[in-house]
């Protein structure tokens, strides 16, 4: 009954659908590779002083570098790679400073491998000592081996609904170094991702430095502007 | 590290046996209004600095206004975009344009989650093959028609 040109149209149509799908499928499957975001961050310390600092923050998984674009206080930028800090003012590289593993583990890299939940600690020498849970948030301690070191120093890390919460250090003598709160979290195609960190900081005489961390305007896997930043390119120093 | 992919999911089934309650759950909560107090007065500036500048989240968006311009580097100076290298090749996407380039052209060419570089290592792939695929049929017709 059919003609045999009925069947070469149903078996294109069939080749066209199984390619829309596989096109659909892929790019719902795609991994996050970029973001960006505005941020701002507040610090008061413990002597009354306090600071902001106002811009723009880019990351590009393949190309390894987190550039922050300030505006304010005054314009210059800051490149993290994963063994240094840079800073650069009107184009010149005006100080450099060692960082092993920061972009490691900052928060957009983790983020973006999806291993914020743990803080990365899954993929590092430490080992998960102790879970327990607290109403809704899971509190998980990690320690380094007793065989690499002999000290109390350990972190706490907490997690509400499968997010990271929070993140507390203690030193080699069992005191708090720092809290980490990671706050309002956001999707944006698919990431998840803290809109405001509040950290405590604190020193020997017991007192404490505070920084507040604000994000907004998130942007995943933008590639419609600021190529320039995606892939800053530090002048020669 | 494998030890931590085992303890994670087989501490995490023994989670609901476990005590309720913690001393450790302290760390995790801080006085709100105290910090809001502490850190009101830079909330205030950051208002008036979006406020003086105009610079807010909408007009962050789709601009690009800082490297150039606050730097104080000439812009013509600086190159929008770096050019395109061996190193910038997104070799799946160029996989893409050269073994299937039907298929290539929905996944890459006109996905707009894909970046630049992406789509012109595609497009690359498909001028490579098309240029070989043109070289193949001159070289087969060249020789078929050199046979006695």
């Amino acid at each position: 009954m059919y003609t045999k040109d009925f069947y070469i149209v149903k078996k294109h149509l069939l080749i066209i659908l199984l390619v829309f799908l596989a096109s659909g499928h892929l790019a719902v499957a795609q991994p996050h590779y970029r973001i960006q975001a505005n941020f701002s961050v507040k610090e008061v310390k413990s002597d009354g002083s306090q600071s902001l600092s106002m811009g723009r923050v880019f990351y590009d998984l393949h190309h390894g570098k987190v550039v922050f674009d300030i505006y304010y206080p005054s314009p210059h930028q800051i490149v993290l790679t994963n063994t240094h800090v840079y800073i650069i003012h009107q184009g010149k590289v005006t100080n450099t400073s060692k960082a092993p593993n920061m972009l490691s583990f900052s928060i957009f890299n983790l983020s973006m491998k999806g291993s914020l939940p743990y803080y990365g600690l899954q993929d590092t020498p430490f080992e998960l000592q102790d879970i327990e849970r607290v109403d809704s948030m899971v509190i998980s301690t990690w320690q380094l081996p007793e065989a690499l070191v002999k000290s109390r120093s350990k972190l706490l890390l907490s997690q509400v609904d499968r997010r990271l919460q929070g993140l507390v250090t203690f030193d080699e003598d069992g005191e708090l170094v720092s809290r980490q709160l990671f706050e309002n979290y956001t999707t944006v195609q698919g990431l998840s991702f803290p809109r405001r960190v509040v950290q405590f900081v604190y020193t020997a005489d017991g007192s404490k430095d505070q920084r507040i961390t604000t994000y907004s305007n998130i942007m995943v896997n933008n590639s419609t502007s600021n190529e320039n930043m995606y892939h800053f390119r530090l002048p020669d120093h | 590290m494998k030890k931590n992919f085992l303890t994670i999911p087989l501490l995490l089934l023994l989670l609901p046996l476990m005590a309720v309650g913690s001393n450790h759950a302290q760390f995790f909560s801080y006085d709100k209004e105290a910090v809001e107090e502490t850190f009101s007065q830079l909330d205030q500036l950051e208002k008036q600095i979006i406020l003086q500048t105009g610079i807010n989240n909408e007009s962050l968006s789709g601009k690009s206004l800082m490297y150039s311009d606050l730097t104080g580097i000439n812009a013509s100076s600086v190159p929008v975009s770096p050019l395109f290298g061996i190193n910038d090749m997104d070799w799946g996407a160029f996989a893409w344009g050269f073994l299937c380039c039907p298929v290539g052209f929905f996944v890459v060419a006109i996905n707009k989650q894909k970046p630049q570089r992406s789509k012109t290592s595609y497009w690359i792939g498909v001028i490579a093959s098309s240029v070989l695929s043109a070289i193949s049929t001159i070289a087969s017709g060249f020789a078929s028609s050199t046979v006695p």
